[in-house]
């Protein structure tokens, strides 16, 4: 069972402000969909596997583009700013 | 001007026709737009056309008559999945939090495409960030199948599967995470491919779940999803993912395995639409008679393929999608202070499917459960990738039907999420273990309508209140061994 504590719980750290209709349809969801994904667990696998994962293959870290050259670009998508820098909410 | 019948046209043809004068790519863009002034206002495949397209028509037409030889792909229209960006045009994911996000970079695919010249129609219609079995999701309201409006065209890439079925475009782009190319093509009745994880870059793709997100094609045929393919595949320093290897050249196919978890092929297999069963028995029956052995084989951990990815995928999700908070782009929703202005902007802009997922992302993930989900969800893809390398040393296809029914009707999916996620129930297999996979019609687009294909049309596709839906047949083949699905996949579209 997930109560609706739970939900509003999830809600914070998933960063999503749902509403008492939304919390309410969201816990019958989440159970339905739980219940569901948890027939994996009828079936018994060795613990050693899923440790073999594929590895990224990185890039050296040179020749950068000159700098700034997409600023204006990037900054042309943020909802505000404030001389040439995106503006956001006091933090400390 | 030559008359030409869009639905026989391949990329080849129509690359002749241009390159011999007999239509320009002005020309041919032209058709493309007429259909899409004819049926879109009905079927809603795009969600934007490209202003820009006829520039870039006339381009290739210079360069034709110029003398120039010019690429495969050079004035073959195309649409773009919403979801993948295009430098200085709108990109949207479906969503509506990035309404009027203007793409700031090409990514890798669309790079490779300009420099073939390849003419964007438009962007279309899709699930909101790629989560979706139907397009229901798309904030911008859904696509409806061509061949029967009253259903859903799958999803996520519903929109570039309609287009290309409508004739709105001769090939599009989508992007496959659990099925979301091969299904939407099964249910369209034309051809979709995912490629090896790691054959083609996602640079530039918005992220959804990236141990599984894969870039792919729309077409009519095989042959053009090859051509496609060669051309977007390939190592890309900005997706560390990609690689280039090379198919091993001696892999002769002999022997097709079919899985008894996705298809039985000593009676019914539960939960697969009867039609759909014999259309798929139908084909089988033609590579027999081609001369490759049909294999029954089990592996039982495919069995539990889409519930594993119900677990992965939404983890992935609740860390990809953390990004869209309202600061650097997208939605914004003023707050008190600056967990409010993600809370804000995130409830308004996202729905209720993506909400769901991240929701699901953040318990799989969240201490005390991340063992009994997400790792044991870990556990069972090193066992399907496992079963999976022995099971090619015996067989060197594996086939099952691409869903388990026909395209579904609006509505009939939404009020139980879990319903919705049975149709990707053969596809999502392929994604988690990375190999690639092709969902080919039973009865090719090409040939549907045609007068010889009248009578085969009625044993390869499912009837429903007088309509014909089509069905597709998937094929797997191993890792970056793309090259054994096009042999196969055009030897069984010239034998039927």
């Amino acid at each position: 069972m997930i109560s609706k504590d739970e939900i509003r719980k999830l809600s914070v750290l998933a960063r999503i402000e749902v509403d008492k209709k939304e919390i309410k349809s969201l816990q019958g969801d989440m159970e339905n969909i739980l219940g569901f994904v948890s027939k994996l667990k009828e079936f018994s696998m060795p613990e050693e596997l899923g440790k073999e994962e594929a590895t990224n293959k990185m890039r050296e870290d040179k020749d950068p583009h000159e700098s700034g050259k997409h600023t204006e670009d990037l900054l042309n998508q943020a909802p505000e700013l404030k001389e040439g820098f995106v503006k956001v909410k006091k933090v400390l | 001007m030559t008359k030409i019948n869009l639905s026989e046209l391949s990329i080849k043809k129509a690359h002749e026709l241009m390159h011999s004068g007999d239509i320009s790519a002005r020309q041919l863009l032209e058709f493309y737009l007429d259909n899409i002034k004819k049926h879109d206002k009905d079927i809603h495949a795009y969600l934007e056309l490209f202003g820009d397209a006829f520039e870039n028509a006339e381009e290739v037409d210079k360069a034709i008559k110029s003398g120039k030889e010019v690429p495969l792909l050079a004035g073959i229209p195309m649409a773009i999945k919403d979801n993948l960006l295009i430098k200085g045009k709108k990109c949207s994911s479906g969503s509506k939090i990035l309404e009027n996000h203007i793409a700031t970079y090409d990514a890798t695919v669309i790079d490779k495409l300009k420099k073939e010249g390849v003419v964007f129609v438009g962007r279309t219609n899709m699930d909101e960030f790629a989560m979706g079995s139907s397009t229901e999701n798309s904030a911008y309201g859904p696509t409806r199948n061509p061949h029967d409006h009253e259903r859903v065209p799958g999803g996520s890439s519903g929109g570039s599967a309609a287009a290309v079925a409508q004739q709105e475009c001769l090939a599009a782009i989508g992007s496959d995470t659990g099925g979301s190319v091969r299904q939407p093509a099964a249910f369209c009745g034309v051809v979709g491919f995912k490629p090896t994880y790691g054959a083609v870059s996602r640079h530039g793709l918005m992220a959804m779940s990236s141990s599984l997100d894969q870039i792919g094609p729309f077409t009519k045929t095989v042959e053009d999803a090859e051509i496609i393919f060669n051309v977007i595949k390939g190592e890309d320093p900005m997706d560390s993912t990609t690689a280039n290897i090379r198919p091993s050249s001696d892999s002769k196919i002999k022997t097709i395995g079919v899985p008894k978890e996705f298809f039985n092929l000593e009676g019914e297999t539960e939960g697969v639409d009867k039609e759909v069963a014999k259309a798929v028995l139908n084909s089988i029956e033609i590579f027999k008679n081609l001369g490759f052995k049909i294999k029954p084989i089990s592996i039982p951990s495919l069995k539990y393929a889409i519930e594993t990815y119900y677990i992965i995928m939404p983890a992935e999700v609740s860390s990809n999608l953390a990004r869209y908070d309202g600061i650097r782009y997208g939605l914004s929703e003023d707050g008190e202070n600056l967990l409010d202005v993600y809370m804000k902007s995130k409830g308004e802009g996202f729905g209720p499917e993506t909400k769901r997922r991240l929701m699901l992302g953040a318990y799989v993930l969240s201490s005390g459960f991340y063992d009994a989900y997400y790792i044991m969800a870990k556990r069972a893809v090193g066992l399907m990738k496992k079963s999976l390398k022995e099971t090619f040393k015996d067989v060197d296809v594996l086939l099952s039907p691409t869903t388990p029914t026909p395209a579904f009707r609006f509505g009939e999916k939404t009020a139980n999420p879990v319903e919705m996620y049975l149709a990707d129930i053969f596809t999502s297999a392929a994604n988690l273990t990375g190999i690639p996979g092709i969902s080919i019609p039973c009865l090719p687009h090409r040939q549907a309508g045609l007068p010889a294909a009248e009578a085969r049309l009625d044993e390869a596709s499912a009837r429903r209140e007088g309509k014909k839906l089509p069905i597709g047949l998937q094929l797997m083949a191993p890792w970056f061994e793309e090259n054994k699905l096009f042999e196969l996949g055009k030897l069984f579209e010239n034998n039927l």
